[in-house]
């Protein structure tokens, strides 16, 4: 193994790193899944099943009365999925509002109930602190926490929950 | 120094490769998309790191690097560019390595798709696929590593075998490679095994996403099945292919006049493929009626894991057979890795298995969704009746104590009937309407291509007074050409009439309109041609041996075959070649010269039979030198072979690639405007009061 | 982290009927029988791994054996010491032993009189079905159904053909797996021939 081959497998190596490690530095948001539901299967193959009767029907393999009775319930198929998928679309969007105000919510201060970023630590307008770190370990805990969550130290309340900050 | 960098890529290959794994699966428990786009790109970059390495070995067999034993082993001065190149997969270490590369690129190419719909599936898609594949790197890298080197202890009887130097050895690197197998050395050798190999390894993906649909819950819909379509029949086409080449190629060099032999190591590729072939149609089922979705999972599963067993089998010589590969230490980690496979998928499948519900039930045995459960059952119990008798010589051997080979005998009694089954069934099958077909019309639509065929089988077999005993197979085939053809014209006559297009146009559209069916009619049609070569072989051979005088002939049917010289000279590839030139002859005219001959490679002391072969429509004149006088080379003595319709082996084969273009380059379902959308008029289904 | 915002288990699939129960696996005998076969494969594949570390036997002391043939002669391998011994197994229904078999008959009229001697061992086959191989190759040296696999099994054969070389002191010389094609019986048996040969014990 001579020096030239370690050299470019640690260039291949440095090559291949960012890459594999990359999606972690840039998370990608909470996105609505594309995924296919069964409502949607089954609207889907309620059409396709009838383009196939109507090719049947066409080259001469059913009768006129199958014909006719398979198509209604093709059709109705059809509609219940549209329906199934209408109600889909009602309940993806309730998820997806209650969890745009459960968002809300987390950004209210509850001392003076100013408008809080999610990744905020203490209050901007009134300092109220939103962790509570732990003397043994360090680690932030909520304000409400007795124990810490990392260590199990048994955390010191401040008694400012609630109480404008003495300051 | 390539070398090295190869043996680098191969190892970094294998840790990204583990590392895929890992990760995909953590994400996919822990919902975080993060890991698995990560896993992802690992995943993705694992086929580059490979075709380096590849590289580095097909480079080293080319430039004669003897320094590596694999080298040593494969190739040599005599062999041509052309073969080095093929040695690659010539050998075991080399031929393991181009299967994980094959499969890294069948990831690779799945993985750089959009893969939005299939969110939830996609972390166990990785991980499965990439398991697998890690395995198989990890198998290069640890057990059968192509860049080994050969070393030598002063003063040592042997040589040791290495990859780094051991202390106090001297490199050892020959002046020459022993080369390929001379029955490698053949134009086979380019297609066989890389096209079954990439039938087996590209069967990973359906089986990823089946496993990935059983994990996540989700295999009660038919994402999974949508999501792998068109692989399976990419899979699906290889494995075709591939045994096809394989038996062209055992008909071009083995020199008995046949293609099938029934060896195990044959079995073990038709199996994955008869299993395959079951599930590429019992998908539809499950598409177009939510239907046999038990079946479809216990048929990929099987066909994935037949296609491990196959190489298991091959690899490890546990069954004896034709096609030898150096034993090695492969067999314990191969059966640590099939053991996994095989009572994973199962117990998951057992977890599972109530998800797998049918959506709707049987309505008639006289229906589409009938021929399809028949279907998969025939194929399913031709699969086992091969199986049986491949594995049954292990056995008897355990259980007695005495092996006892099943020959073909067995296989073709037992398996025979069936796939005739099976073809009737494709010709009839495409008549049935979905859920009911009404009795008369079926019988209004059989009655013309049953009398028509016949009548022309009749015809075609007495005008070559043939045995009685071909006429039911004569008429088969050709009853289910005619069925399929009437399915063409049918459906041309319904769109002139409806639409009012013309006869080619309509031709056009209705196969453009429909891809998936009339592709697949097709192939049914490269299926029966197979099927023709196949009764040809069966019922029609004949054969004939005789010694002949220079300028003697031998007579055999309307041919007759001249001996007109020997020749004896030195050919390539460190051979010597020893040729007859013949004249053939038919009722009395000369057709062609033929040069059947015998090569002798010096080195592995292994001579090669090349038969000369005459090839019509009708039939092949297959000639072989098998004696001949060692000094004055005055006579020889010849064996002629009449193989009639083996030609449609091969068309049959060309044809089945046609058919699978066309099914397979349909257009995606989800597009705006597929085809299938319905006319405003029914799909606004409020004003269809009163239909 | 990312979620995934979907409606798992609130999808509603139409044409299932809502509300129906599960039945949990299929039924016990059913997932009993499965696994075990597969444990039953799995072992068998595993005992046939074994036993693949014994190779065919090429050397040492070729096993002692006595055949009868379909003449009713009964020939004994030891008794041939002296002479060159050509072993080859062989069976009607096998495609690659017919391409062998003209060169092995020619070879055995080329050398029966040099201290030579033929023995096909026909493995698994019917009577009816050798007796039609023999005549259509017109064989004329020593021929005899294995009976009871018991000489296959002694010389631990992979498959058919093979043949195997046996020198004068009665030393197996190798193998030959697959069909034998001109030179290569020849040579061997020349090779085979020009080794001296004492009547003593044959060393190791």
């Amino acid at each position: 193994m001579n020096l030239g081959a370690i050299f470019v497998g640690l260039a291949l190596v440095i090559l291949v790193l960012p890459v594999v490690f990359d999606p972690f530095r840039r998370p990608s948001p909470a996105r609505r899944s594309a995924a296919r539901t069964p409502a949607a299967d089954s609207h889907e193959r309620a059409l396709l099943a009838l383009r196939d009767l109507e090719f049947d029907y066409q080259t001469d393999k059913i009768t006129e009365a199958d014909y006719r009775a398979i198509r209604a319930e093709l059709l109705a198929q059809a509609a219940r999925a549209i329906e199934a998928r209408k109600k889909e679309e009602e309940i993806l969007e309730e998820i997806i509002r209650k969890r745009r105000q459960r968002k809300k919510e987390a950004a209210i201060c509850p001392q003076c109930e100013a408008a809080l970023q999610e990744s905020d630590r203490f209050c901007p307008s009134c300092g109220h602190a939103r962790i509570n770190p732990c003397p043994a370990c360090g680690h932030e805990n909520r304000t409400e926490d007795r124990f810490c969550s990392h260590c199990g130290q048994q955390l010191e309340q401040d008694g400012n929950n609630g109480e404008k900050h003495a300051h | 120094m390539l070398t090295d960098v190869g043996l680098l890529a191969l190892v970094l290959a294998f840790v990204l490769g583990v590392y895929a794994t890992l990760a995909s699966y953590y994400g996919g428990r822990t919902n975080q998309d993060t890991w698995v786009e990560s896993a992802r790109n690992a995943a993705i970059l694992t086929f580059p790191l490979l075709t380096i390495s590849v590289f580095a070995v097909v480079y080293a067999l080319y430039a004669l690097d003897f320094s590596l034993a694999y080298v040593a082993d494969v190739s040599s001065r005599a062999m041509s560019p052309f073969l080095r190149v093929t040695a690659l997969w010539g050998g075991q270490q080399g031929s393991v390595l181009f299967w994980a590369w094959l499969m890294s690129g069948f990831v690779m190419v799945v993985l750089l798709r959009k893969w939005e719909r299939d969110r939830e599936l996609m972390p166990y898609v990785i991980a499965v696929a990439m398991l697998t594949t890690a395995f198989f790197i990890g198998v290069v890298v640890f057990i059968t590593n192509p860049f080994t080197r050969m070393w030598h202890f002063p003063g040592a009887a042997e040589l040791t075998m290495a990859i780094f130097q051991p202390a106090g050895a001297m490199p050892y690197i020959p002046e020459d490679g022993s080369g390929l197998n001379p029955l490698l050395r053949h134009f086979g050798m380019i297609g066989h095994p890389p096209t079954t190999y990439l039938g087996f390894t590209g069967f990973v993906i359906p089986y990823a996403f089946a496993i990935a649909a059983l994990i996540t819950g989700k295999s009660s819909g038919d994402e999974w099945i949508r999501a792998t379509r068109r692989w399976t029949l990419v899979a699906w086409i290889f494995l075709s292919i591939g045994l096809v080449l394989g038996g062209r190629w055992a008909y071009d060099v083995l020199g008995w006049g046949g293609f099938w032999g029934w060896d195990p190591v044959e079995n073990a590729m038709l199996m994955p493929w008869l299993t395959g072939t079951a599930f590429l149609h019992s998908v539809m089922m499950t598409e177009k009626r939510g239907m046999l979705k038990k079946w479809n999972m216990v048929l990929i599963i099987l066909t994935y894991s037949l296609a491990l067993f196959g190489t298991f089998i091959t690899r490890t010589g546990v069954i004896s057979s034709v096609h030898a590969f150096s034993k090695t230490a492969l067999g314990p980690a191969f059966f640590g890795f099939i053991g996994l496979t095989f009572l994973g998928s199962l117990s998951l499948l057992f977890a599972r298995w109530d998800t797998l519900k049918s959506d709707h039930q049987l309505e008639s045995f006289l229906s589409r969704e009938a021929a399809f459960l028949l279907q998969n059952m025939l194929f399913l119990a031709i699969t086992f009746a091969v199986f049986w008798g491949t594995v049954f010589p292990l056995i008897s051997e355990l259980v007695t104590g005495t092996k006892i080979t099943v020959g073909p005998p067995y296989f073709k009694r037992v398996t025979g009937p069936l796939f005739a089954a099976l073809v009737l069934l494709m010709g009839i099958a495409p008549l049935f309407a979905w859920r009911k077909q009404a009795v008369r019309k079926l019988g209004k639509a059989i009655w013309v291509p049953f009398a028509a065929s016949l009548v022309l089988s009749g015809v075609w077999g007495y005008a070559h007074r043939m045995h009685p005993a071909v006429y039911p197979a004569l008429w088969l085939v050709t009853f289910v050409v005619l069925a399929i053809l009437m399915e063409f014209w049918k459906g041309v006559r319904a769109r002139i009439r409806g639409r009012g297009e013309s006869p080619w146009v309509a031709f056009q559209k209705l196969i453009g309109r429909n891809r998936r069916r009339y592709g697949g009619y097709i192939i049914h049609l490269g299926v029966v041609m197979i099927a023709l070569g196949f009764i040809g072989d069966a019922y029609l051979k004949s054969e004939t041996q005789g010694t002949l005088q220079l300028g003697e002939s031998l007579q055999i049917g309307e041919y007759s075959l001249r001996f007109d010289s020997l020749d004896y000279y030195p050919g390539s590839d460190g051979r010597e070649v020893l040729e007859a030139t013949t004249s053939l002859f038919k009722n009395g005219e000369l057709v062609t010269q033929l040069n059947p001959r015998r090569d002798y490679f010096v080195v592995q002391q292994q001579p090669v039979t090349i038969p000369g072969v005459y090839s019509t429509a009708a039939g092949d004149v297959y000639a072989l030198l098998v004696g001949w006088e060692e000094i004055g080379f005055q006579s020889s003595t010849f064996k002629i072979y009449i193989n009639p319709l083996i030609g449609w082996t091969w068309l049959g084969g060309l044809v089945m690639i046609l058919g699978t273009l066309i099914a397979a380059w349909s257009p995606s379902r989800d597009r705006e405007g597929a085809t299938y959308t319905l006319k405003p008029r029914q799909a606004s289904l409020s004003y269809l009061a009163g239909d | 982290m990312t979620e995934n915002i979907h409606l798992g288990e609130k999808a509603i699939d139409p044409e299932v009927a809502q509300g129906e129960g599960g039945e949990g696996g299929p039924r016990s005998l059913v997932s009993l029988l499965a696994y075990g076969f597969i444990v039953a494969l799995l072992g068998l594949l595993a005992w046939g791994l074994i036993r693949v570390q014994r190779g065919p036997v090429d050397s040492g002391m070729a096993p002692d054996f006595t055949l009868t043939t379909f003449d009713g002669e009964t020939i004994t391998l030891s008794e041939l010491r002296g002479q060159v011994v050509i072993i080859n197994f062989w069976a009607s229904w096998c495609p690659p032993c017919r391409e062998e078999a003209p060169y092995l008959e020619q070879t055995w009229r080329k050398y029966k009189d040099q201290g030579v001697v033929f023995i096909g061992v026909d493995y698994v086959d019917t009577e009816e079905e050798a007796l039609a191989y023999i005549a259509e190759f017109d064989i004329t040296y020593y021929n005899g159904p294995d009976l009871g696999t018991r000489i296959s099994q002694a010389y631990n054969i992979q498959g058919v053909p093979e043949t195997y070389y046996v020198a004068k002191n009665g030393e197996l010389r190798g193998v030959k797996i697959g069909p034998l094609q001109p030179p290569e019986l020849d040579n061997k048996i020349d090779e085979l021939l020009a080794e001296p040969y004492t009547p003593e014990e044959p060393s190791q």
